[in-house]
């Protein structure tokens, strides 16, 4: 019973070949991460976002529409991401949008970093209307945006205004919030 | 097998015992042993799949957004599990994400085998490794991968095996002691048993006996094996007391034999010197007689009419006495011969020798007128000699004690396995009361004025047929004449040169 498990009478011969399998691993990750472009993975991460949120139920028309105002590049990449995909039984459908059309019958509201000052204002009008609104803007969540995206250390994180989603009466799953950089809330941040 | 042969019965049973014991009790171990060890893996199973499943849940949103250190974080909830090896997360594409592993655990990180989307388990060498598939929104993104060591299961193994082990000890000892008590009430009295049967054989004591409690077939088989004892004993007894019986006959038997052995030897002894005097008296007497015939005839012949008249008549008288007992002494010797000389037995043919006597008492017959009819006679196995003084002696009385002319008849039956002579005459007969005394020596019924005579003829005749296992008797009327019967054992030679049955016939009337 207590004699000694093959990798510890091994230990050495052992460690060396899992450092050796780690170092492959990494370097393997991290060409992947390079390989994605920002944009790329914003994209997938606003797919992804529609996962863990759940709308008020008078939102629940199909199929889930997701608006990109102010970049119709990233609108065609995120064509790309979703196509075909599903959330739940819902399909997934983009469109472009500019800050002047009516954003009422979106589910997710990408507002780029190319609205610029407009965002304030866009954000008020969909105040309210189940809509989960997703930026680029550095103070998008204390704008009173939900899910602000940002880069740091050359990879993509969030922040989540938790207060901002309730009065849009959205449900984030803690699942999502636990990866979230920085949560706001009613009135104190939580930071990670 | 082969070492049980020499072990004593009591040991047999408690071996038996105790070989049933610890079969049962390891077969019920093995039985525990095995439902413990499957039931506890299934358990095992469970918790880990339990856990995987909590951990793949919340690695779900960190795999799917790439955050290594969330789903670091997860895992970093499964190391309080002491059991747990590694746990690591393969993302969709099979490559490593992240690899949360115990301190001082430094195995290979295995790649993925199966990234299949069911879960599975494996038990590998002394680890439990379980693939839990990650999903989000029912797709999956990624795959968690756990190895918790079995050290439990083994350990738990060891600590049943031990208790087994102790149970196992335990109950023999019990056993043991149980049987060894137990065993008792069968290998006991059978051991009793074996001991009085040792006792029979080689003491020869049937008096011991066993006693058995017990009433099953032991208590019957000691039972009947006393009663065995009991009839085996009687019968010694009964054979020792017939032994001594016959042992007492048998010598009181030897001992009248050699009695009668001594008596026999006596008589013949005694027969043989009465047989030697007479054969040596009448030899001795012959000379003297001889001389006194001689002279007293010589004496007859040259004074007859010189001495007178008187003298004639008295030296007639002295020459008259001397030759009848010449022919007295002749007679006895010839009696005292037949036992002094032995038989010289050979085939002979009965009516030559019949013819032969025919003619050497021609004279007689002639003289006295006689008729003698012969009947056809078989060979028989005797001494020709001796048949001949026979039929002469008899043929002799028959013309001797005649009643005017004799017709005399000779004839020859066979009568199982003799031959029975007989010789008939119709002459003046015997008194029945007499037909005894006749054979006797110098028994004479007529005075010698009457019938002249030795006295010696039918005894002599008797001594030779019995000597040759025959028999003589007589059959007579008085005044209508006698038969004469003598026997001679038919010979196997006879019955070979024999016919067996003799044609009758009407006889060879020899007219002399």
């Amino acid at each position: 019973m207590n004699k000694p498990k093959w990798w510890q009478r091994h230990m050495f011969q052992v460690m060396l070949s899992c450092v050796c399998a780690l170092t492959l691993n990494g370097t393997h990750s991290v060409a992947l991460a390079q390989s994605a472009s920002e944009a790329e993975v914003k994209a997938a991460f606003l797919y992804n976002f529609t996962k863990f949120v759940d709308w008020p139920i008078e939102q629940h028309s199909r199929p889930l529409v997701i608006g990109v105002i102010g970049d119709e590049h990233f609108e065609k990449l995120l064509v790309q991401t979703i196509a075909g995909e599903r959330v739940g039984s819902r399909t997934l459908v983009s469109k472009s949008l500019t800050p002047e059309e009516e954003l009422g019958d979106c589910h997710v509201l990408f507002v780029s970093a190319a609205v610029g000052s407009e965002t304030p204002a866009i954000l008020a009008r969909v105040r309210g209307k189940g809509i989960l609104t997703v930026g680029e803007a550095e103070d998008f969540t204390t704008a009173g945006g939900i899910i602000g995206l940002r880069v740091i250390d050359r990879k993509v994180r969030f922040s989540v205004n938790l207060n901002a989603a309730r009065i849009s009466e959205l449900t984030i799953s803690s699942q999502l919030l636990k990866l979230a950089s920085d949560v706001l809330t009613a009135g104190n941040v939580k930071a990670r | 097998m082969r070492l049980l042969k020499r072990v004593s019965i009591h040991r047999k049973l408690t071996l038996i015992g105790l070989a049933t014991s610890a079969c049962s009790l390891m077969l019920a171990c093995a039985a525990l042993f095995t439902y413990e060890v499957s039931s506890f893996k299934k358990a095992m199973v469970q918790r880990l799949t339990t856990q995987a499943e909590i951990a793949a849940f919340n690695a779900g949103s960190a795999v799917l957004f790439g955050d290594r250190t969330a789903a670091i974080l997860t895992l970093a909830a499964l190391r309080s599990e002491p059991h747990m090896i590694s746990a690591t997360i393969f993302d969709a594409a099979g490559s490593i994400f992240v690899d949360d592993r115990r301190v001082g655990d430094s195995s290979e990180a295995i790649g993925l085998d199966d990234s299949g989307d069911a879960r599975s388990y494996s038990f590998y060498e002394n680890e439990l490794r379980l693939s839990e598939p990650i999903l989000v929104d029912g797709k999956k993104v990624g795959t968690l991968w756990l190895r918790s060591d079995t050290g439990e299961l083994e350990e738990r193994a060891a600590n049943l095996a031990f208790i087994a082990g102790l149970v196992l000890l335990a109950t023999l000892f019990i056993a043991h002691v149980v049987y060894s008590k137990l065993q008792r009430s069968i290998s006991k009295p059978l051991l009793q048993l074996a001991e009085q049967a040792r006792a029979v054989t080689i003491d020869k004591d049937f008096s011991v006996r066993t006693h058995s409690e017990s009433e099953d077939e032991i208590g019957d088989l000691v039972s009947s094996f006393n009663d065995m004892l009991s009839e085996i004993e009687r019968r010694e007894a009964e054979l020792e007391r017939q032994t001594r019986e016959l042992q007492e006959e048998v010598a009181a038997r030897v001992e009248a034999q050699r009695e009668l052995a001594a008596h026999a030897d006596e008589l013949v002894r005694s027969n043989r010197e009465l047989e030697n005097f007479a054969y040596v008296a009448s030899h001795d007497l012959q000379e003297p007689l001889r001389m006194v015939a001689s002279y007293t005839q010589l004496l007859a012949e040259e004074y007859r009419g010189k001495l007178g008249e008187e003298a004639d008549e008295y030296i007639g008288f002295a020459v008259g006495g001397a030759t009848r007992m010449q022919a007295l002494i002749q007679a006895l010797l010839a009696y005292s011969r037949i036992s002094t000389v032995d038989d010289r037995k050979t085939t002979v043919d009965a009516d030559e020798i019949l013819a032969t006597v025919i003619g050497d008492l021609s004279a007689v017959i002639a003289e006295s007128g006689a008729r003698v009819v012969t009947h056809p006679l078989p060979s028989v196995v005797t001494d020709p000699s001796r048949l001949a003084q026979v039929l002469q002696n008899l043929i002799s009385n028959a013309i001797k004690y005649r009643r005017g002319a004799p017709v005399i008849e000779v004839d020859a039956r066979q009568d199982e396995d003799q031959w029975v002579f007989s010789v008939k005459d119709n002459g003046i007969g015997i008194e029945s009361r007499y037909s005894d005394r006749v054979f006797l020596m110098f028994q004479r019924l007529h005075t010698q004025s009457e019938y002249e005579g030795t006295g010696i003829g039918l005894a002599l005749c008797k001594r030779i047929v019995e000597r040759q296992d025959g028999k003589i008797w007589l059959e007579s009327e008085p005044g209508s004449g006698s038969t004469f019967f003598f026997t001679i054992p038919t010979a196997a030679l006879d019955r070979e040169s024999m016919p067996a049955t003799y044609p009758p016939s009407e006889g060879n009337h020899a007219h002399v």
